[in-house]
């Protein structure tokens, strides 16, 4: 917010759904073959050719809409919008209107983001278009129609978005549902399976909402979202301190240079002669249709995340960070069971520290694929009794990885084997500290002569000397003492 | 040639097998080049095959299976019907050449029966006409009189089967370009049930109130054909499950008894003042016929009747402003060339492909979608739409069909209505109502006038084509009608 001014965000965002065939036709969805191998009469718009809806689509818009809470309509419209353009084969687009499948949506913030309830307005069902390529001849445009026909769900947010940054935040968390909660859609900005559209208005704080606002198109990141509101928000205020309120226009967002650009004014308003879809009925679904596309969905994401602060005292950033995925906070509540606040928030910093860099280094999304739940919860519980240090549990869980499916004796041999256990023995911690000492005498005696800011270091040389097992308390003591005791 | 005029001489002859087959396709290929020709040419048809398909003996009649009910026998399609092969241009310019790349459903199921494609039938530009003048490829001209226009928008197919060129075609009827043309020609013509016959394959004009049709020279021959083409499609959403099954007009008995004790409903509005005194006077007698059979004739009122051609004036131009989008000139079809930029190449391709009252329907269309007139229009139409069928559903629940005049006057002379298409327009004043409400409704020829055929016709509710189809065949054994071309060679 820029001080004086309120800014409305409003965000439409295309998810593409995943199916094997597109909306009206039997074509394989496969937008990355060779151009216009995924064909047919129905999708290329020939004369004749008539639509057929694809249940599978209707399904999974279904399921996508009680992920939100959407309250998904019995009945609801395709209709025509029309307009020109060379890779809009029918000279309109199958798309819901007056009636879309579901309206009355929600979505929360995530709490490091304010936590606000944003509410979704509508979900409707519709097709993509084809793909115009103007690069790739010097004169003409290439139109490739795979995408033509390709099944997308739109969802439209109120315009209670009040900032860029959570206009970003709340599209991540969109994807997360639609793509881990409700797992209807791969959610791929890059290969456009996630598009997004945001319009902006600024007014002063007194004013009701302005009669204007602007449409920002061609976002094609979160990051560039961000960026394209931010630039806008800025651009609209000083407009409006000005006193020339800015007009209703659309424009684009050209990230090579960090502005948008106009790309229509309201004199091009385009009138989209919206029409019932006469070719198609209307789409009817029973009670129990509908709520067979919930089967097996899990708690919204801000339940789980209530949950994991709630039972487990888990700060609402490690949640977050946990609840992406529901998998994933099932795996961290099946590898604490019972356990306390303390092994709870072991587990969480192994998850989402090394457990996270692991399976990242080997392409997996899996945790449960590499490390059984339980033997987290040992590793957990181990770290929490002192019996290893962050060091040693460190080495401990990629010794684990490295065996893959390591059972908790696994992990308890491994200790043994390893001597990866903390040394409390105060005359093995003199060793070290002696050896410590002994290799850094010019430390030594700058710290003996009073810059104390060298004991951190010492203390450093003191656990690699002994790999990690020192136990850190009882040796810090020890080493201010051999410190503070002449030579 | 009889077997050109009839399915069941066609089936007679086409039982001595290959040599007959080819006997009776090159006569009608030989027909259809000789209505070509001449001074004042019928041109039925703007395609024809070179030579027919192969002989198929599996196919043949002697066989006797299910599979081959139409084996060997020629049938027009009307050139807004998908065919492989031959082009489908919609009587278009735009279109002018294209050939597409899959055929309709009802043409599919036809050849799966046997029969084949002999060409493609003359036609008003996608459809929208009433007289086949609105043809980018030049006028068909009626067989009974060359003077005269066969009536439209299926003008080719009913003149193709009024010459004896082939015993049956199919057509496609929006607001009564079935009916119409067949009235006008002095042939059967039937427009089903909405969602009885696949759309798939029909270039849509508009989409709600688009039929595929048959045309033959009696209702037996109508109904065999129907048979064929009827059922769901699974790539027609609008086609229905409830399909009745296998239409027929077997009855017990003599034809004509299927008239007996049926109440044949007399819709006031239908002989009104538009109405011609001459073909007035010749559905009078087809009247008297159905009362003298044994049905009662029973006065009812369709108040929507006035109302229901302005309906259709939009709700059609609506949809078709819609459905004509696709002809861009991008994918197929005319592209202009030297426009400078993509809406000058949109503007040229479409400004030089399509003629005057496609421009005129699409920019009516456009109007009444716009955002401003959405509700004073369409809106409203939808809403005369319901009183329309309101008004069928209370008719049938009283009556076993309605019989009515199929059009307000015999085929007029080319030329003459072309300058005033609101007067053009009401040559489809009679049939429109059907299309809207989605009933069957079908034309047999019930007298002349003039030495013009005057055509009645019957509207039963929907899914009734078989209750239909025996009252209109028992009509037809009762009135023993003569074409005015009878005894011609």
């Amino acid at each position: 917010m820029i001080s004086g001014l309120k800014t409305a965000i409003g965000l439409e965002v295309h998810v593409q759904l995943r199916t094997k065939t597109k909306l009206f036709c039997g074509c394989s969805v496969d937008v990355g073959a060779p151009p216009n191998s995924r064909v047919c009469p129905v999708c290329l718009g020939l004369p004749g050719a008539l639509p057929t809806t694809n249940e599978e689509a209707v399904r999974l818009a279904t399921r996508a809409a009680l992920a939100f809470g959407f309250c998904v309509e019995p009945t609801s419209e395709f209709v025509r919008k029309q307009y020109f353009y060379p890779d809009l084969p029918k000279g309109y687009q199958i798309t819901q209107y007056a009636h879309p499948l579901a309206r009355d949506g929600a979505l929360r913030l995530p709490e490091s983001d304010g936590g606000r309830r944003v509410r979704l307005s509508r979900l409707q069902l519709e097709e993509d278009a084809g793909k115009s390529n103007h690069d790739l001849f010097a004169e003409e445009t290439a139109v490739d129609f795979n995408r033509s026909g390709v099944p997308l769900i739109e969802i439209v947010t109120e315009p209670e978005i009040r900032t860029p940054g959570e206009a970003r935040a709340l599209l991540v968390r969109l994807r997360q549902v639609l793509k881990h909660y409700a797992g209807v859609s791969d959610c791929n900005m890059e290969e456009g399976s996630l598009r997004v559209d945001a319009n902006v208005s600024i007014r002063a704080l007194a004013d009701a909402a302005p009669p204007w606002k602007v449409e920002v198109k061609n976002l094609n990141s979160f990051g560039n979202v961000k960026r394209a509101l931010a630039f806008e928000e800025r651009r609209l205020s000083a407009r409006v301190r000005e006193g020339c309120p800015p007009e209703r226009e659309t424009r684009r967002y050209d990230a090579s240079v960090r502005e948008t650009r106009p790309l229509r004014t309201k004199e091009e308003v385009l009138d989209y002669r919206y029409l019932p879809e006469p070719d198609l009925a209307l789409l009817n679904l029973s009670e129990a249709e509908i709520s067979s596309c919930g089967v097996g969905l899990p708690p919204p994401i801000d339940e789980i995340e209530a949950r994991l602060v709630e039972r487990y005292g888990l700060s609402l950033y490690d949640a977050c960070q946990l609840a992406t995925r529901p998998e994933r906070a099932a795996y961290l509540e099946a590898a604490v069971g019972e356990g306390d606040g303390e092994i709870a928030k072991a587990a969480a910093n192994i998850m989402i520290g090394d457990l996270a860099a692991g399976l990242n280094r080997r392409g997996s999304l899996s945790e449960a694929d590499l490390l059984p739940p339980e033997t987290l919860g040992r590793l957990a519980r181990l770290r929490t009794n002192g019996t290893l240090s962050s060091t040693t549990a460190s080495r401990a869980l990629a010794l684990l990885l490295w065996m893959e499916g390591a059972t908790p004796e696994d992990l308890d041999e491994l200790v043994r084997r390893e001597g990866l256990a903390q040394v409390g023995d105060p005359a093995e911690l003199e060793s070290w500290i002696r050896v410590a000492l002994s290799e850094n005498p010019e430390e030594v005696a700058r710290s003996r002569a009073g810059e104390s800011r060298l004991l951190g270091y010492l203390m450093g040389e003191v656990m690699r000397v002994s790999g990690g097992r020192a136990e850190p308390k009882l040796a810090r003591r020890l080493l201010e003492e051999a410190l503070a005791s002449p030579e | 040639m009889g077997a050109l005029r009839s399915l069941s001489a066609a089936r007679e002859m086409l039982s001595l097998g290959e040599d007959a087959y080819l006997e009776l396709a090159s006569l009608a290929l030989h027909r259809a080049h000789e209505l070509e020709g001449g001074e004042a040419p019928i041109h039925a048809f703007l395609s024809l095959v070179e030579e027919p398909p192969r002989f198929r003996a599996e196919l043949s009649p002697a066989g006797g299976a299910a599979a081959s009910r139409l084996a060997g026998v020629p049938i027009a399609v009307k050139d807004n019907i998908c065919t492989l092969g031959l082009p489908t241009t919609c009587g278009s310019r735009l279109l002018e050449g294209y050939v597409s790349p899959y055929a309709a459903t009802a043409v599919r199921r036809l050849e799966e029966s046997g029969a084949w494609v002999i060409g493609k039938t003359n036609l008003d530009e996608f459809g929208m006409g009433s007289s086949t003048e609105n043809s980018a490829f030049g006028p068909t001209r009626n067989p009974a009189d060359r003077k005269r226009v066969p009536g439209g928008s299926s003008g080719g197919s009913a003149a193709a089967v009024a010459a004896g060129v082939v015993p049956a075609a199919l057509g496609s009827s929006t607001g009564g370009s079935i009916r119409q043309p067949a009235a006008m020609c002095g042939v059967v013509g039937v427009k089903p049930t909405y969602g009885r016959v696949s759309r798939y394959g029909l270039v849509a004009f508009a989409s709600s109130l688009d039929h595929v049709g048959v045309f033959a020279r009696s209702v037996p021959d109508a109904a065999a054909i129907l048979g064929v083409v009827v059922g769901v499609d699974r790539r027609d959403a609008t086609s229905r499950p409830r399909d009745p099954g296998p239409v027929s007009t077997s009855t017990a008995g003599e034809p004509s008894e299927a008239l007996r004790g049926r109440s044949i409903g007399v819709p006031a509005e239908y002989f009104g003042d538009e109405l011609d005194d001459g073909v007035r006077q010749v559905a009078e007698r087809a009247l008297d016929t159905i009362g003298e059979a044994g049905a009662r004739l029973i006065p009812v009122s369709l108040p929507s009747t006035a109302t229901a051609l302005s309906c259709y004036y939009v709700v059609a131009p609506a949809e078709a402003s819609a459905n004509l989008a696709r002809f861009d000139g991008v994918r197929y079809g005319r592209r202009a060339t030297g426009g400078r930029t993509l809406s000058e190449t949109y503007l040229r391709s479409r400004g030089e492909g399509f003629g005057d009252e496609v421009k005129r329907r699409i920019l009516l269309g456009t109007h009444v979608l716009s955002a401003r007139q959405y509700e004073a229009y369409y809106l409203r139409a939808l809403e005369l739409r319901r009183h329309v069928h309101e008004d069928f559903r209370r008719a049938f629940r009283t009556v076993d069909a309605l019989f009515a005049p199929t059009t307000p006057t015999v085929a007029f002379r080319l030329g003459e209505k072309r300058a005033t298409p609101t007067e053009m327009y009401t040559a489809d004043i009679f049939t429109v109502a059907a299309n809207l409400a989605g009933i069957p409704a079908m034309t047999i020829p019930i007298g002349n006038q003039g030495g013009m055929p005057v055509g009645g016709q019957l509207m039963c509710a929907a899914w009734e084509e078989e209750k239909m189809l025996g009252i209109a065949a028992a009509l037809e054994t009762c009135l023993e009608y003569v074409h005015p071309l009878a005894g011609e060679a």
